[in-house]
């Protein structure tokens, strides 16, 4: 089984909602469910990133890995959201190149599929806004 | 008083058009000529229902101005389930932040099972029940290469809000016609749906929503002339017409609803992305009819009349135009692909 059903149920806030942990005391944000921020020792509150954001640089891969041959080729952004966290992520709707600065939005789309008859992957998308 | 709060559309920005599919195939032109479809919207690789149906209850979402927590269920009406068994409004409510505490249906009526859960939707909430719910169409409809239907089985979403505040649109009355017809159905395992050709004309589509229709209009003492807009199912461009001419309504009435001429037909999304539009554009007092049928078969009339607020939630999220006019044209082969009819057999 490729697509583990414990690490899709896991990581389901930040892949569906783009929430995260983040320390009120240094600001690090974390992705998986850390409780208390192993540098201060604060207790991590639970917050939603911005949805929008600016796309600070990308890279297209033709060479895709295993499982992802139907979705080639793939983009992937480094995104500054309205919020000023930023984050990589997969980029979609790639109808023409893109271009650094350009306003891109988040969307729930599909990462990959295990198969014919495993798990469906899920998460949030960057795309170019329009 | 319940009705719509909030809509919202969503279609993907890829569009084989329907001269490709002819010239692949070697098949006469006119046959999707004769549909009014020139082209079809088709999902990326990486979308499928659920993925559509977040976008467009997104916008809805956006639209009722309610916080998703308070949704008291979502219920998505989809043939093209990317799941046989695992609910997909289960997904849809998780990612929109609606979930735990609400009621998550998934319904098969063919092209209707949204408007069932509509039909749900306005009781439940009218009697206390739940405080909003959020209706989904939203497909990615299957037709076998080579099929008529491969011409107009397109790809989209549409999604509204029901509740007794924020309503942009006052719910009226509805009235609902099912009959055992045999007209279009697809075994389970089957890829593809099989349809009874003309079957599907007189005694399905035409003989179930003229029946609903007529029901729903004669029990308000309406005349067509009353009605602002009329939106029925569109499986093709020319069948609403051709309804419409039936009952009386003059072409300006449908045309502003008749999505699928830009699209093609979205199934579960078909008249719900006719409401859209036309709510995108509708002002305060209109009378809008709208009729979605399933086949299977079954028809659904509801009269819904437009309040002050329309105007105010018309911007607030993305207009169902906009996504029609994000468009990128694709060969049949990327299509095929697109929509994993071809797969890489090497790496």
């Amino acid at each position: 089984m490729e697509v583990s059903p414990s690490v899709v149920w896991r990581n389901k806030p930040y892949r569906y909602r783009l929430e995260v942990r983040r320390c009120p005391k240094c600001g690090r944000a974390f992705r998986e469910e850390v409780e208390v921020c192993p540098k201060c020792n604060e207790r991590t509150e639970r917050v939603r990133m911005a949805g929008r954001g600016k796309l600070l640089s990308w890279a297209k891969v033709c060479q895709v890995p295993e499982g992802f041959e139907d979705f080639s080729p793939l983009y992937f952004g480094l995104v500054e959201l309205e919020d000023g966290s930023r984050i990589i992520a997969r980029l979609t709707d790639v109808l023409e190149e893109p271009k650094i600065g350009m306003e891109m939005e988040a969307v729930l789309r599909k990462v990959r599929a295990d198969g014919s008859t495993g798990l469906i992957e899920y998460a949030i998308f960057f795309r170019p806004a329009f | 008083m319940v009705g719509i709060a909030g809509w919202g559309a969503y279609v993907p920005a890829y569009r084989v058009s329907a001269e490709e599919i002819a010239r692949h195939w070697g098949a006469d032109p006119k046959v999707p000529i004769s549909l009014g479809v020139k082209e079809k919207s088709v999902a990326g690789p990486d979308e499928d229902s659920v993925t559509i149906a977040w976008e467009a209850a997104m916008n809805a979402l956006a639209r009722a101005q309610i916080e998703p927590s308070e949704v008291g269920m979502v219920f998505i009406g989809s043939e093209s389930k990317p799941y046989a068994v695992k609910p997909s409004a289960t997904i849809i409510a998780d990612a929109l932040g609606i979930a735990p505490e609400t009621m998550a249906v998934d319904a098969e009526f063919a092209c209707r099972a949204a408007s069932e859960g509509m039909r749900h939707a306005l009781s439940m909430v009218e009697n206390g029940t739940i405080r909003h719910a959020l209706i989904i169409g939203s497909d990615t409809a299957q037709g076998a290469p080579g099929d008529v239907l491969e011409y107009t089985a397109a790809s989209g979403g549409a999604a509204f809000v029901i509740s007794n505040e924020n309503v942009v649109a006052n719910f009226i009355d509805a009235y609902t016609y099912v009959t055992d017809t045999p007209d279009f159905w697809r075994r389970d395992g089957s890829q593809y749906p099989n349809h009874g050709e003309g079957f599907t004309g007189e005694p399905a589509y035409f003989h179930h929503l003229v029946s609903a229709i007529k029901h729903l209009m004669d029990k308000h003492s309406l005349k067509p002339s009353d009605i602002t807009y009329f939106v029925p199912h569109q499986p093709n461009a020319r069948f609403p017409l051709k309804l419409a001419k039936m009952l009386g309504f003059k072409k300006e009435q449908v045309v502003l609803g008749l999505t699928t001429a830009d699209i093609g037909n979205t199934y579960n999304a078909s008249a719900f992305m006719g409401m859209t539009r036309v709510l995108d554009n509708a002002s305060p007092g209109d009378l809008i009819l709208m009729a979605p049928f399933g086949s299977g078969a079954g028809a659904d009339a509801y009269l819904f009349e437009a309040t002050d607020r329309i105007e105010e939630a018309k911007g607030l999220a993305r207009k169902t135009q906009e996504y029609f006019d994000r468009r990128k044209e694709i060969d049949y082969a990327t299509y095929l692909r697109y929509r994993g009819k071809i797969k890489k057999l090497v790496r």
